[in-house]
């Protein structure tokens, strides 16, 4: 049964499994970044230490050379370098007091940099590199400029996106693996649910189905067939207990009865005395019925008429039933709607029609207004068998209970009438056929299904 | 008639030997299959009477026996529980017709009366014309009148007053009338059938004239022109 995704997304996360379909990957890819993330800040600062190192050690070089040869000095150690590394990484720039370049690599001072300040700078370039070094005023007033492009920001930014295509890579794969998962899971629970759910029907032999893995599902599983099999046995026992009872209440009934009968015969009775034998013995009657039933019903359930079955008309027996029925209901100023098309099922001609016995008279006499009895065709070739009434509703939650033994939805309604074995007997007779049936609420009035297995496969086992 | 009754429980047998002949029939009883048997086979009864469930020799071996032998006596089975599978055996074994405990003592009268009707009729021609007083039926031209009148009716309601003229005088009862007009095996707990009758009654009893459709109380109907 789909439960109704009232709260959106609140019950979509309501399931562990979607809970735990989310915290996978989000857990994994936070262990991750964790662990990485100091890397990541250390690999920096090393860098920087690097480029600092670097700069330093070419300053002092040059700081030699303008000590000993002067601004001339310095120029030809400029262009040596140069010459002898035609590297982009190391940068240098002489420049007057205008900013005007005398030698060096950059063709005029960058951007952003203040020429009148002594200081380390750090700046973007355009083409996305990072310039970093250091600026000297000479005594004659020219600007030294000492840096180095520093490939921090071009790792940075190679790690930043690896980092993310990384953590996208482990969700992914983490959501497959982890839906694959719950998905699996899933498929097991609700087919555990769906066998539990036919337990609940009334499919008492119904057990839940185990995996071939023995985990902690099979486990439970476990555990709870076990506890259906205790219920089975209690059910069963009750049965038995009540098949007994009818069964050996026969005998002195059947005496009861026969004795009342015999003093109703005897000539010397009076009038008034005789009607109230007769009047007994319907009783006695009545209750042989019930027990009569009763016993029937334990047949049909133990399964005594499986080879029995032949292939039937049941828009015949339908028709008949109608045709049976049709004045009684007259009577009552009710009318049988029949909806018929043509059907052939594997089953028994005289059960079926006491399948639709009880169900008009259950109809006529507990509900109101016409009855729609119909009969459809199934993709599968078997039949629907449908019989409605418009009538009072019968209480949701008495509709699972309609074909139990002894069951009566109100106690107010004719109890006098019936002793609540008919629609058990009803159940009992579409289950020896293999089908199944189900009591709805129609809206007004109760609605109930039968459905049949096909007939084509014609006599079976005989 | 003669009747031979094979029942081993002495208490039912004794019910059913007293309503028997409260109602002018002979009555031998067999106490076992064999006894049953031998007296079935030695001396001539008019219909046997025979439970399903019997010591020494079972009820549907004793008819077989019986049938085999070319003893064409009718026989009524009795049998504990009326389940499909049991009327099935029942029928194919022979018997003419078939009744579940607890039954009552007028059906058992009913269907004996119905059989004995039907041993009889057997050696005449088929009727075409059933009559019962002044009602007269003709099964070719599937009509009915009642003296100077024309008598319409369903084609159920046919059948059902074909099968009470050809019992006619002879109380027949709800499901046996179930069986033979709907042709389905099993006792109608409702007045279903009643309803049935009465308006069948409806267009045969006409206003004026004397009723021939009788109501049989615990038992069923009777179709004839005197009220007895």
């Amino acid at each position: 049964m789909p439960r109704e995704r009232a709260g959106g997304l609140r019950a979509w996360f309501a399931s562990p499994f979607h809970r735990f379909a989310v915290a996978l990957p989000a857990a994994i890819a936070l262990i991750v970044g964790a662990l990485f993330y100091p890397l990541f800040i250390e690999a920096e600062a090393h860098i920087r230490e690097e480029v600092q190192a670097a700069i330093e050690f070419e300053i002092a070089g040059l700081e030699a050379h303008f000590h000993e040869r002067g601004l001339a000095g310095l120029r030809d150690a400029l262009q040596r370098r140069i010459e002898i590394s035609p590297d982009r990484a190391a940068v240098y720039l002489l420049a007057d007091r205008d900013g005007r370049a005398l030698a060096g690599n950059l063709s005029q001072w960058p951007a952003g940099v203040s020429a009148n300040d002594e200081a380390w700078f750090h700046v973007a370039e355009a083409d996305g590199e990072t310039l970093e070094g250091r600026v000297f005023i000479l005594f004659g007033g020219e600007r030294l400029l000492v840096g180095r492009r520093s490939p921090l920001e071009a790792f940075q930014r190679n790690m930043t996106a690896r980092l993310w295509w990384s953590a996208a890579l482990i969700i992914l794969v983490a959501g497959v693996i982890g839906g694959r998962f719950m998905q699996h899971l899933h498929r097991r629970l609700a087919r555990l649910a769906a066998e539990a759910g036919r337990i609940q029907e009334g499919h008492l032999a119904q057990r839940l189905s185990l995996s071939a893995r023995g985990d902690e599902l099979d486990a439970l599983a476990e555990r709870f067939n076990s506890a259906f099999d205790e219920i089975e046995r209690l059910v069963d026992a009750a049965k038995h207990v009540s098949s007994a009872i009818a069964h050996d209440m026969r005998r002195p009934l059947i005496a009861l009865r026969n004795a009342i009968d015999e003093a109703r015969r005897s000539p010397g009775a009076d009038p008034a005395l005789r009607t109230q034998l007769e009047g007994l013995r319907d009783q006695t009657e009545e209750l042989l019925r019930t027990f009569s039933a009763l016993l029937s019903l334990a047949r049909i359930e133990a399964g005594a008429l499986g080879p029995l079955l032949q292939a039937v008309n049941l828009t015949e027996i339908v028709r008949d039933a109608i045709d049976l029925y049709e004045p009684l209901a007259a009577s009552q100023g009710r009318a049988l709607n029949p909806r018929l098309a043509p059907a052939c099922v594997r089953g028994d001609r005289d059960l079926l029609f006491q399948v639709l016995q009880n169900l008009i008279e259950n109809a006529l006499k507990h509900g109101a207004g016409d009855i729609d009895i119909g009969v459809d065709t199934l993709p599968d070739g078997g039949a629907r068998l449908t019989v409605r009434d418009h009538g009072e509703a019968v209480a949701a939650a008495d509709l699972p209970h309609l074909f139990e033994r002894f069951f009566r939805a109100d106690s107010s309604r004719s109890a006098a009438e019936g002793a609540g074995i008919g629609l058990a007997l009803v159940r009992g007779i579409a289950e020896a056929h293999g089908g199944s049936i189900r009591a709805t609420d129609a809206r007004p009035g109760l609605c109930v299904e039968i459905l049949l297995a096909p007939g084509r496969r014609g006599v079976e086992k005989s | 008639m003669k009747i031979l009754l094979v029942e081993d429980d002495a208490q039912q047998a004794g019910y059913i030997r007293k309503g028997l002949q409260e109602a002018g029939h002979t009555v031998d009883v067999a106490a076992d299959g064999r006894d049953g048997l031998f007296l079935a086979t030695t001396a001539s009864f008019d219909a046997i009477v025979l439970d399903r469930m019997l010591p020494r020799v079972d009820g549907l071996t004793v008819l077989r026996t019986l049938r085999a032998s070319r003893i064409a006596t009718p026989v009524v089975v009795l049998s504990a529980l009326g389940e499909v599978d049991d009327r099935v055996a029942g029928l194919r074994a022979g018997s003419d017709d078939y009744l579940v405990k607890p039954f009552a003592l007028s059906e058992l009268l009913a269907r004996l009366d119905a059989l004995q009707r039907r041993g009889n009729g057997r050696a005449e021609a088929e009727q075409t014309r059933l009559q019962t007083a002044d009602l007269e039926m003709d099964l070719l031209r599937r009509s009915v009148s009642r003296g100077a009148t024309r008598i319409e009716l369903k084609p159920k309601e046919f059948r059902l007053l074909e099968f009470l003229l050809r019992h006619s005088g002879q109380v027949v009862t709800r499901s046996m009338l179930l069986e033979a007009v709907w042709d389905y095996h099993f006792d109608p707990q409702t007045n279903v059938i009643d309803v049935h009758i009465s308006n069948l009654r409806a267009k045969i009893d006409l206003p004026g004239l004397p009723p021939l459709i009788h109501t049989v109380r615990g038992a069923g109907y009777r179709l004839g022109g005197d009220a007895a």
